[in-house]
């Protein structure tokens, strides 16, 4: 064998060319490999990974040497797609929550469906830290005119005084001068609300007073709109009772906090009128 | 002894096979992709024997269709017949390694062409003249760079045997 090796090597290279032919042809179209493909692949297949772990990072190299506006143009790409996107993300993000606004007004205004309501995009405030008056989109062409109120789900936001063509502006239930007559839901008990208390320059609430001398009012008590005075309507919710006053003290009788976030408004709604 | 004497040569057919298999395909420069086993083999062939050609050409053609082949034994039966062919060309010790560079380019271009018959054989379909012109042979070409780049490479490994000797 040993000789044949060495004499007639070109008899033995054919030889073995014609069964790898055979081998091959036996081969063809196979789906499943064999136990000494899978053998020989285990063995292998790991240090040819390792080698074509190697092989990307030396032509990621080579591509940001050689190649640089490329990566350049990619990276260009892709930022003006990152931001695109994140516009798109900011636009949803902001889409969710006025929907989710606009669905608590709407629940609002089915729950009190004796009145007309419209709904009037905030569109402007102004920069007293203490917001007083807010501008609303909407004015006379829309029917709103002066002294309607101004109202969202968390209660009362205040009234409109004064009405252009295609906006209006409220004053707030945080302006000193706004005065509401409001009673105890609880004991319907009457008062009025009005002026501002303001602890160490923070805003803590409104004054209520004018309530009889002996008013059984407690902390946590429901103020309601009492419907006099003509502007709001009766039976709006106005916010709740933080803290009483000393009978003494004579200014005011309770602190009274509303639930509206102010200076985050986006959307109110203008009573127009009511049924009947 | 035997492997330390033959160092250089196993590691270029391992290089060859790791080459053929893992980095070139990845570095797809306009499908010119040379077949390095097939150099190394021919490359040895001209500069050691023709056993050790058949060696390279059976162990590593194998190998390369068990990593990445659907029928085995494709690839060393062409390695072999290439191995063949290039014994039964005219050259001596005077032939300039440019034309045995074109031999092996042309042999090369062989098991391209065979390969591709092979191809049509079990019913694959292709443009022929297109894969021959811009792919078979710059293909072709790139092997017989690389076969002469491997015989510079196992000529001073067989002078030091010879020396040994």
């Amino acid at each position: 064998m040993k000789k044949l090796w060495r004499n007639r090597p070109i008899l033995i290279a054919l030889l073995a060319a014609a069964l790898f032919l055979v081998l091959a042809a036996l081969t063809v179209g196979r789906r499943s490999a064999s136990r000494a493909e899978d053998m020989f692949s285990g063995a292998v297949l790991p240090v040819q990974e390792a080698v074509s772990d190697i092989t990307d990072r030396v032509t990621d190299f080579f591509t940001r040497v050689f190649f640089p506006s490329s990566i350049q143009q990619e990276n260009q790409r892709l930022t003006k797609l990152v931001s695109a996107y994140e516009r798109r993300l900011i636009l949803y993000e902001a889409m969710e929550q006025e929907n989710a606004r606009l669905a608590e007004l709407l629940d609002y205004a089915s729950a009190n469906s004796n009145f007309y309501f419209m709904t009037a995009p905030v569109s402007a405030r102004n920069l007293d830290p203490y917001v007083d008056t807010i501008t609303v989109r909407g004015g006379s062409r829309s029917g709103i005119t002066e002294q309607m109120a101004a109202v969202t789900a968390q209660g009362i936001v205040g009234r409109i005084i004064e009405v252009g063509a295609t906006y209006s502006k409220i004053r707030t239930m945080q302006n000193e001068d706004m005065r509401i007559s409001v009673m105890v839901e609880r004991t319907r008990e009457e008062g009025m609300l009005g002026g501002l208390v303001i602890e160490n320059g923070q805003l803590v609430g409104m004054k209520l007073y004018y309530l009889p001398k002996d008013a059984d009012i407690q902390v946590g008590d429901t103020i309601v709109t009492s419907g006099l005075g003509g502007i709001f309507p009766k039976g709006l919710y106005v916010g709740k009772v933080i803290f009483l006053t000393d009978e003494d003290n004579g200014e005011y009788d309770a602190c009274v906090t509303s639930d509206v976030d102010f200076e985050h408004l986006e959307e109110v709604l203008i009573i127009l009128g009511k049924e009947g | 002894m035997a492997l330390k004497k033959h160092a250089a040569l196993i590691l270029s057919f391992v290089a060859a096979l790791f080459l053929d298999t893992a980095v070139l395909p990845k570095w797809n420069l306009f499908s010119m992709v040379p077949f390095v086993m097939l150099a190394c083999m021919l490359a040895a062939e001209q500069v050691f024997s023709i056993q050790t050609a058949i060696l390279i050409g059976a162990l590593g053609g194998l190998m390369e269709d068990l990593l990445c082949e659907n029928m085995i034994g494709l690839t060393p039966a062409l390695c072999l017949l290439a191995a063949v062919a290039y014994e039964k060309l005219p050259k001596d010790g005077d032939t300039k390694p440019i034309i045995l560079g074109l031999y092996c380019g042309a042999l090369a271009f062989m098991v391209e062409l065979l390969r591709a018959l092979a191809a049509w054989v079990i019913g694959m379909r292709f443009a022929f003249w297109t894969e021959m012109l811009y792919g078979a042979l710059p293909r072709a070409l790139l092997t017989g760079l690389w076969a002469l780049a491997g015989m510079a490479l196992f000529k001073p490994l067989l002078k030091r045997q010879v020396d040994a000797a």
